[in-house]
């Protein structure tokens, strides 16, 4: 049994897909339990029976969509004129930019490439250092997580739900719990660069409402956008999977009819590369039910609980582990495979320390961020290296000032579970659906 | 292999991408457009019908499964990246060699697990959207992964005659 888990843990280091090795695990573990294995197929076509999902094909294509169109360079216009005057004020654009169009691109590391690409060479030309500018951009490639509708939070309420461990997880609460964590965020990075900005002597550019009047007209066709989504959204108006199919339907309409800023020949490469992702997550979740429901046939949760319990009493300890515990899943594994294959564990024996499951799942977002920058695995690091040309050591060592800003945000939301929960509304309560 | 062969192979992989693509086009577009109506009829006509909700549902398996079928073509699956990096290219080919054979033997034993759970039902005879066989709608699972099988089968022998070629050199 040691053996064949050792194997497979070494398949997985050695790069064989995800998938395989979550499979081969749940296949094994049935096979010795003497269940029949076309259980893994009936595990598997529970994707068929959870009507949230329908939201992460729209939004990652509409992602996609918007980060091949011209819509970052408006983003940064219009931010831009809004708040470019501030002291330090581009690198507070590039923080605001950036979080917003992660929240609606998930979490892929196409931020980096569609709007770093254009923040990079005008930090540098505002006279920003190169290594502040590409730590600023790098960062902000995973910043906005914890704002609706990101797909790390629609897929962590899911698999919640699936996990079936106590109290349940409703997506437009967990949406409401990441607001103030994902502004603490983006505030604490925003004081470092301006603190850090605070010598550097430039005219500040004026605010000028011609400039502000111009940026909004030219976004206008987009600028409806995230209003009447995060409206929708954060009101309770919409469910989900309806946001996701007003998103994708009005960006489609938008940049292929309106605008036809993307050629329809570009479309199928688009639709392709968005579904390959959406393919990738899927085939993770769908084979991990199956798995996680071995091990939870197994009882091997309870046994995680009972082996926690035995070591740890308070939950203040608890929370100290589960954070270096993320730390380190954050730096092997990408945020979707954490996703599934750690949530259902954790989550019972959280449960047990008391921590709410929403409060749990920010915790666990927010830890997954710093995976992002962290090597080896770090998919910010490597897409940064790629895009800007630069060695990864000096992304690296770019990151280091921003990794420490988020490392204390991400205890500070740890440690104030109210900073999640404020927000949060009583379950069940809060008008939404 | 001579050089009409490769050519011909070029155009089973031309092909079997466009195939791809086509189908992935088509879901897409369906899901957008089905999931649209859908909240337009709720708002403006009264409810929509009946079978919408589970349609989408299935929708969204299949266009997940296409996906991960059209992810295979490039061998661009999610995974854990730690080694390749730091090994040697003469390790990393058997390594490549040894994750082909494993990926395409599970997929294998995925497709039969699939055929038997499709069996199953097709025994049982449930229907689904309106009168339709609910088999005929999961056939998607051992579909999807017969056909990752025979990719990673393919990377696996394309692996083994390069391997054999150096070899031999």
């Amino acid at each position: 049994m040691i053996l064949i888990g050792l194997a497979l843990v070494l398949l997985a280091i050695a790069g064989a897909p995800l998938f395989v090795v979550i499979a081969a695990s749940a296949l094994w573990g049935f096979q010795q339990a003497g269940v029949d294995l076309s259980v893994v197929s009936i595990e598997f076509y529970r994707i068929a029976e959870m009507p949230v999902l329908l939201a992460i094909p729209l939004f990652t294509f509409a992602g996609y969509l918007l980060s091949e169109s011209s819509a970052p360079s408006r983003l940064v216009r219009v931010t831009r004129a809004l708040i470019g005057w501030l002291p330090g004020g581009l690198a507070v654009v590039a923080l605001a930019a950036c979080a917003l169009f992660t929240a609606f691109t998930g979490a892929s590391g196409v931020t980096i490439i569609a709007l770093g690409a254009l923040l990079f060479p005008a930090l540098r030309e505002d006279g920003y250092e190169e290594s502040f500018s590409l730590g600023l951009v790098t960062t902000s490639g995973s910043l906005g997580l914890l704002f609706a509708p990101s797909l790390p939070l629609i897929l962590y309420a899911i698999v919640a739900e699936q996990s079936n461990a106590g109290a349940a997880v409703s997506i437009d609460r967990l949406f409401r719990a990441g607001l103030l964590p994902g502004l603490l965020m983006v505030l604490l990075l925003a004081g470092y660069s301006l603190w850090r900005n605070r010598t550097r002597r430039v005219p500040l550019a004026t605010m000028s409402w011609r400039e502000v009047r111009g940026a909004l007209w030219e976004a206008k066709w987009e600028l409806p956008l995230p209003l009447v989504i995060l409206g929708g959204i954060y009101g309770g108006i919409f469910a989900v999977s309806e946001a996701a199919a007003v998103t994708a339907l009005y960006v489609l309409v938008v940049e292929m009819a309106v605008l036809r800023e993307i050629p329809l020949s570009r479309l199928p490469a688009i639709m392709r590369q968005s579904m390959v992702l959406v393919g990738g997550i899927l085939l993770i979740l769908g084979l991990s039910l199956a798995s996680t429901n071995y091990l939870i046939d197994a009882g091997v949760p309870a046994h995680l609980f009972a082996l926690v319990k035995a070591h740890v009493t308070s939950q203040l300890t608890f929370l100290i582990l589960l954070n270096l515990f993320l730390l380190v899943l954050g730096a092997l594994l990408d945020i979707f495979s954490a996703l599934v294959l750690v949530v259902p564990l954790i989550l019972p024996v959280a449960a047990g320390f008391e921590v709410d499951p929403l409060h749990l799942g920010i915790i666990f977002l927010a830890n997954m961020q710093l995976g992002y920058l962290t090597p080896p695995v770090g998919l910010n690091l490597f897409i940064a290296s790629y895009r800007f040309e630069r060695p990864i050591t000096q992304i690296v060592r770019a990151t280091v000032p921003f990794f420490l800003i988020l490392l204390v945000s991400v205890l500070i939301i740890t440690y104030c579970p109210q900073l999640s929960l404020l927000l949060a509304g009583e379950p069940g309560g809060g008008g939404g659906r | 292999m001579t050089p009409s062969d490769q050519t011909l192979w070029q155009r089973l992989d031309r092909f079997g991408r466009g195939v791809e693509n086509a189908l992935l086009m088509v879901l897409l577009c369906a899901l957008i457009g089905l999931a649209s109506l859908q909240i337009a009829l709720r708002n403006f006509g009264g409810g929509g019908f009946v079978w919408s909700d589970e349609l989408l549902r299935v929708m969204v398996l299949w266009v997940g499964l296409f996906g991960a079928v059209a992810a295979s073509r490039d061998d661009n699956h999610i995974k854990i990246d730690l080694l390749s990096r730091i090994l040697p290219e003469r390790v990393n080919r058997w390594l490549r060699l040894v994750i082909n054979a494993v990926t395409a033997i599970i997929c294998g034993v995925l497709t039969w697990c699939g055929e038997r759970f499709v069996a199953g039902e097709r025994a049982f005879g449930s229907t689904a959207l309106d009168g339709l066989p609910v088999w005929l709608l999961q056939m998607v699972i051992p579909i999807a992964f017969g056909l990752m099988a025979w990719r990673y089968a393919v990377f696996f022998g394309r692996d083994l005659r390069s391997l054999a070629r150096s070899v031999n050199r």
